[in-house]
């Protein structure tokens, strides 16, 4: 089924337009969210997290655009599951995921979290492959320096080198902008 | 402070790196815990049935409890053959211009091949049924009924044979390659000669009205200056942000008949862009002394707003340029 199709019948209530959205993006959703839970949940808590994916995109079907659904499911997933990490009091475990930066705390207001998302969306596009991919791979998506090794046939020591990289970059940017 | 940089990324939407990989998580489970909470959510939605109703549903189709097409008789055409099979006439806020169910081949379909009928020399491809409305039922053999339409002009012209899809031969007259057992009837207009419409039954659907074009056809072709261009569809469609500076307007699209290739300036035989707007009266660019393409406005949208963009329409060459 076309994308517009899909999306046009998940628009109109249609069922066969959630079928088909499951049947393309099931495991890639199932991928995100298992990459955030697993080590915390059993997979009932995963396929419960990945059916709330899919039941938003029944409910707010109208905020899908064509070309953009990958994203925003990945995106739900993310939202959803770190949540219910969150709800037990767990984090996710990730190689050195927290940043020192200058300032007093997390954005007060939306024009200040609208700038820090901008900012974090320069610091990656300035990123060269496939050092932006293997950012998002374990910042984003939570996979190992391992798993992404083996996706990318590189060493874990290159991927590390590269998270530091981008580390660097981001840390660079927020302290200059928040220093300005 | 100290910052989580997964936190930082929580604004943030990838849809470029390709996760994948083997979970412990079911997907039949997924699924059917998604089908009962939106029929929870949503009372008289349908319920998604079993099988052979997903096989139905991979071909576009939704069930109700009940059936409310109108029929009406259709006198038989062509002078030697009989039409024992009435129409369905489309409901009246049925649109015309419904996309195709498997617009690139159906390998959804059984034996994963895309029927191909052969008719007055032309090879015609499977595009899927001429829906008039969302309803329709399973009945209790798992067969699906939908009401479906075989728009004004088209003729019988006679039954087809089906031969199978792992023979290398082509189909010859009135004969469909597939990869399932059907019977049906052929339907034509020489007026639009692009196009049939073939009433078919098989195992799984009851007669249905399928849409088969023929292999010089292609949907979104406009027509300007006696040239063909092609106007592409979906999230990948090329498109300029920015017009260039010496680009002037030509005039304003006109749809037409699905089933016609257009001939008249700026016809175009589609009837909506990738967001489902109308393309009637969308506007139209051209760089003079281009004529290697042409420029339709389409305004685009993501999660954050929409944007003027010009999906640049190449020069048609045909299926195979």
């Amino acid at each position: 089924m076309r994308e517009e199709t899909m999306l046009r019948k998940l628009r109109s209530g249609d069922p066969a337009g959630l079928e088909a959205l499951m049947d393309r993006y099931l495991p890639y959703v199932s991928a995100v969210v298992w990459n955030i839970l697993r080590g915390s949940m059993s997979p009932e808590d995963g396929e419960e997290t990945a059916s709330d994916v899919f039941l938003a995109a029944w409910e707010q079907a109208d905020d899908l655009r064509p070309g953009q659904v990958k994203a925003w499911l990945g995106a739900v997933a993310r939202h959803k599951a770190k949540n219910k990490l969150r709800q037990r009091g767990q984090t996710l475990p990730l190689e050195e995921d927290v940043l020192n930066l200058p300032g007093p705390g997390d954005p007060a207001g939306e024009l200040e979290r609208a700038e820090e998302r901008a900012l974090v969306r320069r610091a990656l596009f300035s990123l060269p492959q496939p050092d932006q991919e293997i950012f998002l791979r374990h910042y984003y998506y939570a996979q190992s320096v391992k798993e992404i090794a083996a996706a990318l046939s590189m060493s874990e020591s290159t991927v590390k080198t590269k998270l530091r990289r981008g580390r660097f970059k981001l840390k660079e940017l927020l302290t200059k902008e928040e220093l300005a | 402070m100290n910052r989580r940089i997964s936190d930082l990324l929580d604004g943030y939407e990838d849809g470029s790196v390709d996760i994948s990989g083997d979970t412990p998580l079911s997907p039949a489970r997924i699924k059917e815990l998604t089908r009962k909470r939106i029929t929870k959510k949503k009372s008289g939605l349908p319920r998604i049935l079993g099988a052979a109703a997903a096989a139905a549903a991979c071909m576009g189709l939704v069930f109700l409890a009940g059936y409310a097409a109108r029929t009406v008789e259709h006198t038989p055409g062509g002078p030697d053959f009989q039409d024992p099979h009435p129409t369905v006439e489309p409901t009246a806020d049925t649109d015309p211009y419904q996309p195709p169910q498997c617009p690139d081949g159906c390998d959804m379909l059984p034996g994963g091949f895309n029927p191909v009928l052969r008719y007055n020399g032309i090879f015609y491809h499977w595009v899927g049924l001429n829906q008039s409305s969302y309803n329709g039922y399973v009945d209790e053999n798992g067969r699906t009924h939908t009401p479906t339409y075989r728009p004004a002009g088209f003729e019988a012209v006679g039954d087809f044979t089906v031969i199978s899809h792992v023979t290398e031969e082509e189909p010859n007259e009135l004969e469909l390659k597939a990869g399932f057992d059907a019977t049906g009837t052929v339907y034509a207009n020489p007026e639009k000669p692009a196009a049939v419409y073939v009433r078919v039954e098989t195992e799984w659907f009851a007669e249905s009205y399928i849409r088969f074009t023929a292999d010089y056809y292609e949907s979104g072709l406009i027509c300007f200056e006696g040239q063909l261009y092609w106007f592409s569809f979906g999230s990948e469609s090329p498109h300029l942000d920015e017009l260039p500076e010496d680009a002037v307007s030509v005039g304003a699209l006109h749809v037409v008949d699905k089933d016609l290739i257009p001939s008249g300036q700026l016809e175009i035989n589609f009837s909506t862009d990738s967001y489902g707007n109308p393309l009637e009266g969308r506007e139209v660019f051209r760089v003079p002394m281009d004529s290697d393409a042409i420029y339709v406005y389409e305004e685009q949208f993501w999660q954050g707003g929409s944007y003027d963009a010009w999906v640049t329409c190449p020069r048609w060459e045909g299926p195979a340029g």
